[in-house]
């Protein structure tokens, strides 16, 4: 594999690398440093002479000189097989439980491909979550998708822990998974959902995907994609029923208004990109079920609004895609009621 | 620059090398350049010297579909309709010579297409369940025999548009196939019989006429002049037919923040509005709605044609999740098929759902471009485009017969934050006559349809004036205005009611708001998923109107008698009244018999 060191610049989590050959968009990339540590990247631009390539695990310790930059001729794709259930992996889909590669029966494209609105069947099937403000006031629905909404201090974790739990179809046998995707959510946050989950049971139907506070914020951007990518082959391929909970969104939000204040672009309101309704949809509305399949993926993107704000855009633009949302309260909470205030979509029987 | 230069000179007698070429060989001779840039939907090129402003371009080695947006000297730019992901500088892009058009002709109907014409049904048999990439299907299916009926004869003159014949396609619509735009001439060789689209169907004017032409969709289909509007638009929702109507030919905008209720209003006006074809486009929207239309639409049934709501539809469907420069050419598009329905004489509604995303496309295109922005990022020319899309409707004739069709736009916005002041909706207010306001705060009152009475507006109630003249209901527009006075009056007793309470109001503003409350309750509030009451006649909302104002009337009277209020606002009647909704309108004159029996019972004894 050809490598370049020919490293131009270095700018947050962008560098460009000039007198590239062959090289296509949205490749994945391998800076490699002195050190022999190397990071993967992705690449944002390609022009005949220059590749700008975003790298998920941070520029720290790269300089011009001894850095070298090779592509892998590949967009970036995650290896799936059913081993993937009961297993822990980083934010782009690297097993960290020292449990080994996963082998893999197929890799897929963390961006997938969108779901012909012609092969969708609507969303049926009540799912009893147990939360009775849920289950009574709003419904969940298979094929969802239902964000909570909190601020800081509201107990939107333990009520994702507790449907993750107690989601069941009634009167149902079927194969049921839970893909979890934690995006810059702090270390003692990603130890309570392991331990609900590994106390209840959950652990070995479930697939973790961790990107905690302290690990890089750009590796985030492939999070979700990554964690759907699971939640597609597991629902889709192999007929399971697949709740997606992803923690948290407005993290998420906040690493794609980083990439785009480095490249410059014009920043729409509170300086996150003016295609963020675009990006949000992309992972939004991998959820859903398909005519003649088994399997279904229902999400739960849990958000915190900025002040409690809904009319700040991340709750405003996913409010937009999303169906329904559950909102909690904090007065409720105060006054030793859970939560909530809610709305869903009314769906069709 | 001296490179390009060099590079385009080179590239220019290659070109002239191969067109010569390819002429002597009596190919169809297209240009190849080479990709310099990719960013996101963005392609730039080089080679394409002498390629036209929005012309359609082949990209890459899947050869996905982009189209020309900026031209500097032999740098194109492109915005490609598909992913772009491994697509490398030195791939080849490929010009066709035409503009991105649609194929009008028969089969439209029932269809569902994403944002450039590619039907979903087919894509689906082709690649799955997920649409991949370069799938090139044409719009309408080539193997298809469908029966053509001929209207003209031989030896007619005919013009642009004439009708030759018609093609049965629903119960619903019988497409009339026309003359296509720059034919006219002696009509020779016409006969009925079945036919594919691309046979060969009649000679106008020496020159082959085809069941379908295709037609640039940011171009107006032609047409010869356009009338003011006179027939309002009926679509049984009581709110807009009654208070806001839109003409038939005009345009209506419905603003509302997310969970209002925008795409069950739109949904609405597509199953139930009195138009001979529906053009609905899913812009940028979810893709659970669009299947929930195409799974609800077959059940449904046309109340007019007692046919399924669907032999009368178009979907466009480029959900939230297909690429977003689709999403910009999706609204042009579903116009287009709009404007070939109305040529043929029917009268159109097209519903887009959502305009911003559509506004959002642009301003991330012209992001990408690095062009200077206007108002929240977004491009300067947003008005001017909008300004353009709404000005596609009207009431027009067409064709040497002067037949007259109609084009009325709907279009949803979705301001972030539900806030007004978004460029978009300034933009679309400049544009439209009618103005639906939704509100999250009455949907949480669980009021719907969620539209503002106070702030909502319509500019054709002068037009239409005569269409209730000329349907025995004189009175209505008359009607209407007392009820919207009233319901401003309550809106300012409501300010004192919070200062001092109820208690300190005289009889006659106690009846104001008694009224104003049957008004939302009885009248305006309707229940979208209630078989009776989601679609109300025009004849009917007439009747419920005219039993709420009698009885405003009679109270009114009888206040003026000194009698109690109490006693006036608790007559039993008004417990039939609320029930109007529900009922069938022959049933309506009982109400207002026991109405006015209850006001003889206060008056007379």
């Amino acid at each position: 594999m050809k490598e370049y060191k020919s490293i131009r610049s270095v700018q947050g989590p962008l560098i460009r690398v000039s007198g590239v050959e062959d090289v296509g968009y949205s490749e994945v990339a391998r800076v490699r440093l002195k050190s022999g540590d190397v990071r993967k990247g992705k690449v944002l631009d390609i022009s005949r002479e220059n590749a700008l390539i975003q790298l998920f695990e941070g520029t720290e310790g790269i300089n011009l000189e001894d850095a070298s930059v090779s592509f892998t001729g590949s967009t970036l794709h995650f290896s799936v097989s059913e081993e993937i259930l009961g297993r822990v992996f980083d934010g782009i889909g690297n097993p960290i439980d020292g449990g080994g590669e996963v082998i893999a029966e197929e890799k897929i494209d963390i961006d997938g491909y969108p779901l012909n609105p012609y092969a969708r069947a609507y969303p049926q099937e009540f799912i009893e979550t147990g939360v009775s403000a849920i289950d009574a006031m709003t419904t969940l629905v298979r094929g969802q998708k239902l964000p909570i909404f909190s601020g800081s201090g509201l107990p939107h974790n333990e009520l994702a822990a507790q449907i993750a739990r107690q989601a069941t179809v009634l009167g149902k046998s079927e194969k049921f998974s839970v893909v979890f995707a934690a995006m810059g959510i702090t270390f003692e946050e990603a130890r309570f959902f392991q331990k609900d989950f590994a106390r209840t049971g959950a652990l070995e139907r479930s697939v973790l995907f961790m990107n905690l506070a302290d690990d890089p914020a750009i590796e985030r951007i492939a999070t979700p994609r990554v964690a759907l990518t699971a939640a597609e082959y597991l629902a889709f391929e192999k007929d399971h029923h697949v709740l997606v909970i992803l923690t948290d969104m407005t993290n998420y939000c906040d690493a794609l208004r980083e990439i785009s204040a480095a490249r410059k672009e014009i920043p729409g309101r509170r300086g996150y990109p003016g295609y963020m309704y675009t990006d949000l949809a992309t992972i939004f509305e991998r959820a859903g079920r398909v005519k003649g399949k088994k399997g279904s993926i229902t999400q739960i993107p849990i958000l915190t609004m900025p002040e409690d704000d809904k009319t700040h855009p991340i709750p405003d633009l996913t409010g937009y895609i999303t169906e329904g949302q559950v909102i909690l309260s904090r007065s409720l909470y105060k006054k030793e009621f859970i939560r909530l205030s809610m709305f869903s979509r009314p769906f069709r029987d | 620059m001296k490179f390009h230069g060099l590079f385009g000179l080179l590239s220019e007698l290659r070109y002239e090398a191969r067109r010569k070429e390819d002429i002597t060989h009596g190919k169809e001779f297209y240009m190849k350049g080479k990709i310099i840039r990719v960013a996101g939907p963005l392609v730039q090129a080089v080679g394409v010297a002498g390629v036209k402003m929005f012309e359609v371009v082949h990209v890459g080695k899947q050869g996905i579909i982009g189209e020309v947006i900026e031209i500097q000297n032999d740098v194109v730019s492109i915005q490609v309709y598909e992913e772009t992901g491994g697509i490398k500088p030195g791939e080849p892009v490929e010009a066709t010579g035409s503009s991105l058009s649609v194929e009008l002709g028969p089969g439209l109907i029932k269809s569902i297409y994403d944002g450039i014409q590619r039907p979903l049904d087919a894509i689906k048999e082709k690649t799955g369940n997920f649409i991949l990439r370069g799938v090139k299907i044409p719009g309408l299916d080539r193997n298809r025999k469908w029966h053509f009926v001929p209207l003209a004869k031989d030896g007619d003159e005919v013009g642009e548009f004439s009708i030759l014949g018609e093609v049965f396609e629903t119960d619903a619509v019988k497409t009339k196939i026309m003359v296509p735009p720059g034919f006219s001439g002696e009509v020779s060789g016409l006969k009925g019989g079945d036919f594919a689209v691309e046979d060969v169907l009649c000679k106008v004017g020496g020159k082959q006429v085809k069941m379908y032409f295709k037609w640039p969709v940011r171009t107006p289909l032609p047409f010869n002049g356009k009338i003011p509007p006179t027939r309002p638009l009926i679509t049984g929702t009581r709110v807009i037919d009654s208070f806001f109507p839109v003409a038939k030919g005009g345009t209506a905008c419905i603003p509302g923040p997310f969970g209002s209720g925008k795409t069950v209003v739109l949904h609405q006006l597509a199953k139930w509005s009195d138009a001979g074809v529906i053009v609905y486009v899913g812009c940028g929207e979810r893709g659970n709605e669009m299947t929930d239309v195409l799974t609800e639409f077959p059940e449904l049934i046309d109340p007019r044609s007692g046919r399924p709501l669907l032999e009368r539809t178009v979907l466009i469907a480029n959900t939230s999740n297909m690429p977003v420069a689709a999403r910009e050419a999706s609204i042009y598009t579903g116009i287009t098929i709009a404007e070939f329905f109305r040529n043929m004489g029917y009268d159109v509604a097209i519903m887009a759902d959502s305009t911003s995303r559509w506004a959002e496309a642009l301003r991330e295109m012209s992001g990408r471009l690095e062009e200077m922005p206007g108002e929240e990022g977004y491009p300067a020319y947003l008005t001017s485009r909008i300004a353009a899309f709404y000005e596609r409707s009207g009431n027009v004739s067409v064709g040497r017969d002067n037949r007259r069709g109609s084009v009325t736009v709907i279009g949803a916005v979705s301001p972030p934050g539900g806030d007004l002041s978004d460029p978009v909706v300034q933009g679309t207010l400049r544009m439209v006559k009618v103005f639906w306001s939704l509100e999250d705060k009455l949907a949480y009152q669980r009021h719907f349809p969620a539209i503002n009475w106070l702030n909502s507006y319509s500019l054709y109630l002068d037009d239409i004036e005569k269409f209730y003249d000329d349907k025995k209901m004189k009175d209505f527009l008359v009607l209407r205005k007392k009820a919207v006075k009233i319901l401003q009056q309550e809106a300012e007793l409501q300010e004192i009611v919070r200062l001092v309470g109820v208690e300190s109001l005289g009889a006659a503003d106690r009846l104001i708001l008694d009224t104003a409350k049957m008004l939302r309750e009885d009248f305006l509030h309707q229940h979208a998923f209630d078989p009776q009451d989601t679609y109300s006649q025009i004849s009917k909302q007439y009747r419920m109107l005219s039993v709420i104002m009698l009885y405003h009337h009679f109270a009114q009277e009888a206040i003026k008698k000194k009698k109690d209020i109490k006693e006036i606002v608790n007559i039993p009647s008004k417990g039939k009244i609320a029930k109007m909704k529900y009922m069938k309108i022959e049933e309506i004159d009982k109400v207002e018999k026991s109405l006015k029996e209850d006001f003889s019972n206060i008056t007379g004894g």
